[in-house]
């Protein structure tokens, strides 16, 4: 095959079986590839009411056709498993240079079943598979874990592994891979759960393309459409993800003080330039994931009196959870937190968010310092923020009440603490206000993992005034209307998915810049396969109708897709969105009428079903 | 060795590592992606600091001394040090190469050995490359 290399790795940890098989070419014509080609597997191997941490979870590495090509951003791949934090199916996106060495080595997808008995690890060396003893590695953090492998098996090898937060089945544990994180959702906490320290992968084979000319010339015009987007091209190239809290604070959509408000009084202090500019304590790199035009990844160090820390990379959302959102503007802070969850292998995102609500509860006397080993955790306080999210990694002390997540937490604690808990379907929203987007309430809503940013991030359109043309978006869309037809937001979240499962990053598309009628034009030069925008979309509300049909076998109803109550209850103090609340009914009856959503199941209908070519799915669930 | 003047120039200050000059190369000479059969190479020797490693078309052609088959030429119209079809994959160019900017490869079945040929005039790794850390 051209682009995809049509063979699947299958590592059975509970008995040490390895075998190969061809890509499923049904799960390749229907969902592509990637993040469609893990929920396909779920869906039909896993029992649909499998606990997270028991063996019958499956953990995938699912590479796209794209995945290892020159094509802009093609490091992609999603992990897929069923979430222990959401307890929906889960699908963490990571770059780095890992998928792409899959590639190479040979396979699409690796799939992990079953648990070993002891810490285990898995070589992949082109044909060469084993699964080795990790009981050395147990216990060591990310960086370490990563240093021993490759001093033991060579540096050209690429790891991906957890720390000690995935060995301690934190809900937040993610999976690293080079200062790169398949973050949400705990991906980490399942691997952690089958005793699989690591993954080490170096290949050494090719990514055929079947039209090398066209390709070659289709490319050309997406690295056109991404270089002439200013902004993209200008301050994201530029500081990376961080440029963007800016102009989030100004469209009033900067959590602040676990969302009490959305604009922050000391944003001054965060603007990306002035961490670059402090080369007195400061020293920043670039260090791209795979073919990336982009490169948004930026390691950096920080000079202390008596070592250089090793902070690794500072984006937007991780800045923005454990800065504004916890009430804190020193960089050095916000540096030493990202390091201890760097080195234990948690979510930043929803890390930050958990120490937020922890502060919020502090302040409201829900818990006292008795709770929290003597922090005093008011909002603002730095220092017992790193603490608390160093303790929280490691499960020490204070640190275990919180490293499942604020609403684990939340249910421990009792009283009115889940009244400030920011979650949905158990997932910590991130960094964006839905006061300020009409889309952003729907897409942290309505997205099947959890309250993600990325399904869609649709703000731009909405809140910040982009269109996009080539998805149909053609006039202004309205951030405060939420009974406005939302036909035009499925549209783009599909798009977004698209990415997912071709293997390239959404930083392609967040502001608007790559044609989905150029990325089908990639594709059929890629792989000899003619497609064009429409089947693209319909391969993602196929992946999208899959992950819904699977999230309602295991109980998750219209209600699952609300927000918080602070949304519809306290009005948006600052900005552009002040005074405002959020209509979470109309706004999600508008979307489901936009998707063929029945309004109370919130999964497509039979006839969507049908309509989609997927009877056998709606058959199943009885419909 | 004499280095040429006609060749892939680089900048590794603004190099971010991403492999695309790599992945372009390997594509637009075999029609594939191989991360081992590329003209230039990336690598890391220390974090966030990247060395290229690519042919610097030298103008007393030192690969082209031992080669049995005489196979190693100038191109009349890039001016690039060029391995011609006859290669017999022996790999006494690569070792001759005091920097290393020649890959033994093997494709279809056949070894050869594989390096930077300006693309014939226009290199493809200098215009994917998003930094402009390669230039000619």
């Amino acid at each position: 095959m051209y682009g995809y290399v049509d063979k699947v790795l299958r590592i059975d940890l509970t008995s040490g079986s390895i075998s190969n098989e061809p890509l499923n070419q049904e799960y390749m014509k229907r969902y592509l590839g990637g993040e469609g080609y893990g929920m396909a597997l779920l869906w039909d191997e896993v029992p649909h009411d499998a606990d997270p941490f028991s063996p019958d979870n499956m953990l995938s590495f699912n590479t796209g056709p794209l995945t290892g090509t020159p094509m802009a951003s093609a490091s992609r791949m999603s992990i897929n498993f069923i979430s222990p934090l959401s307890n929906t199916m889960g699908a963490s996106n990571i770059g780095s240079h890992l998928g792409a060495e899959i590639k190479f080595s040979g396979y699409d997808t690796i799939i992990f079943s079953g648990a070993a008995k002891g810490p285990v690890y898995a070589l992949i060396h082109n044909d060469q598979v084993e699964i080795r003893d990790a009981s050395h590695l147990w216990g060591k953090d990310t960086r370490e874990t990563t240093e021993a492998l490759l001093e033991e098996l060579g540096d050209n090898y690429k790891i991906a592994c957890i720390g000690q937060g995935g060995e301690n089945l934190s809900k937040l544990a993610c999976i690293f891979s080079d200062d790169c994180f398949a973050g949400r959702g705990g991906a980490g906490a399942v691997m952690g759960s089958k005793n699989l320290k690591a993954v080490a992968v170096k290949g050494t084979g090719a990514v055929l393309v079947k039209d090398k000319d066209s390709f070659l010339a289709a490319n050309k015009e997406a690295i056109e459409e991404i270089r002439s987007e200013e902004y993209t091209w200008g301050a994201v190239h530029g500081y990376g993800t961080p440029a963007w809290i800016g102009g989030v604070d100004e469209c009033g959509m900067l959590p602040t003080r676990n969302f009490r408000e959305n604009a922050f009084d000391e944003i001054e202090k965060l603007l990306p330039y002035n961490l670059w500019n402090d080369t007195d304590n400061f020293e920043i790199r670039r260090r791209a994931c795979y073919s990336c035009q982009l490169g948004c990844h930026k390691y950096v160090t920080m000079k202390t009196e008596t070592d250089d820390v090793p902070v690794g990379e500072l984006e937007y959302e991780t800045i923005a959870a454990l800065g504004p959102r916890c009430g804190v503007s020193d960089y050095r802070d916000i540096s030493m937190a990202n390091y201890y969850l760097t080195l234990h292998g948690l979510d930043t995102i929803s890390a930050g968010a958990t120490v937020s609500a922890a502060m919020e509860w502090y302040e409201e006397g829900l818990i006292g310092k008795e709770d929290l080993d003597g922090l005093e955790l008011n909002f603002g306080n730095g220092k017992a923020m790193v603490e608390l999210i160093r303790k929280m990694g490691l499960r020490e002390g204070a640190g275990d009440l919180f490293s499942d997540g604020s609403e684990v937490a939340a249910r421990r604690i009792g009283k009115s603490t889940l009244d400030y808990t920011m979650t949905v379907k158990g997932m910590e929203i991130s960094a964006s206000d839905p006061r300020g987007s009409s889309a952003m309430t729907i897409a942290f809503g309505t997205s099947e993992r959890g309250a993600c940013h990325m399904r869609p991030y649709a703000g731009t359109i909405d809140a910040f005034g982009y269109l996009y043309p080539d998805l149909g978006v053609t006039e202004a869309k309205d951030p405060f209307d939420d009974n406005e037809d939302k036909t035009w937001l499925k549209a783009v979240k599909e798009f977004f998915v698209v990415t997912n499962l071709i293997g390239i990053c959404d930083f392609n598309v967040i502001n608007c810049e790559l044609k989905a009628s150029t990325l089908a034009k990639i594709y059929t030069a890629l792989t000899g396969i003619e497609t064009d925008k429409d089947e693209l979309l319909r391969k993602a509300e196929r992946t999208i109708a899959l992950e819904r049909a699977f999230n309602y076998e295991r109980g998750f109803r219209r209600a699952d897709d609300r927000l918080p109550k602070r949304f519809m209850k306290e009005a948006a103090p600052y900005g552009p969105p002040k005074g405002r609340t959020v209509d979470m009914e109309t706004a999600l009856t508008r979307f489901y009428e936009a998707c063929s959503y029945d309004q109370e199941t919130a999964i497509p209908t039979a006839e969507k079903f049908t309509q989609l070519g997927m009877e056998d799915i709606s058959r199943q669930l009885s419909l | 060795m004499k280095p040429g003047v006609i060749k892939v120039k680089v900048n590794p200050d603004q190099c971010q590592g991403c492999r695309a000059c790599e992945s372009v190369c390997s594509l637009f000479h075999l029609g594939q992606v191989m991360p081992d059969a590329t003209g230039i190479r990336i690598s890391e020797p220390s974090l966030g600091h990247f060395e290229q490693t690519v042919c610097q078309q030298c103008i007393d052609m030192v690969c082209a001394e031992p080669c049995p088959v005489d196979t190693i030429s100038r191109d009349a119209y890039s001016g690039a040090v060029v391995i011609g079809e006859n290669c017999i994959g022996c790999g006494k160019c690569a070792e001759a190469c005091p920097i290393g900017a020649i890959s033994m490869i093997t494709t279809d079945g056949k070894k050869m050995a594989f390096k930077c040929d300006l693309c014939g005039g226009l290199p493809e790794c200098v215009k994917i490359c998003p930094r402009e850390a390669l230039g000619w």
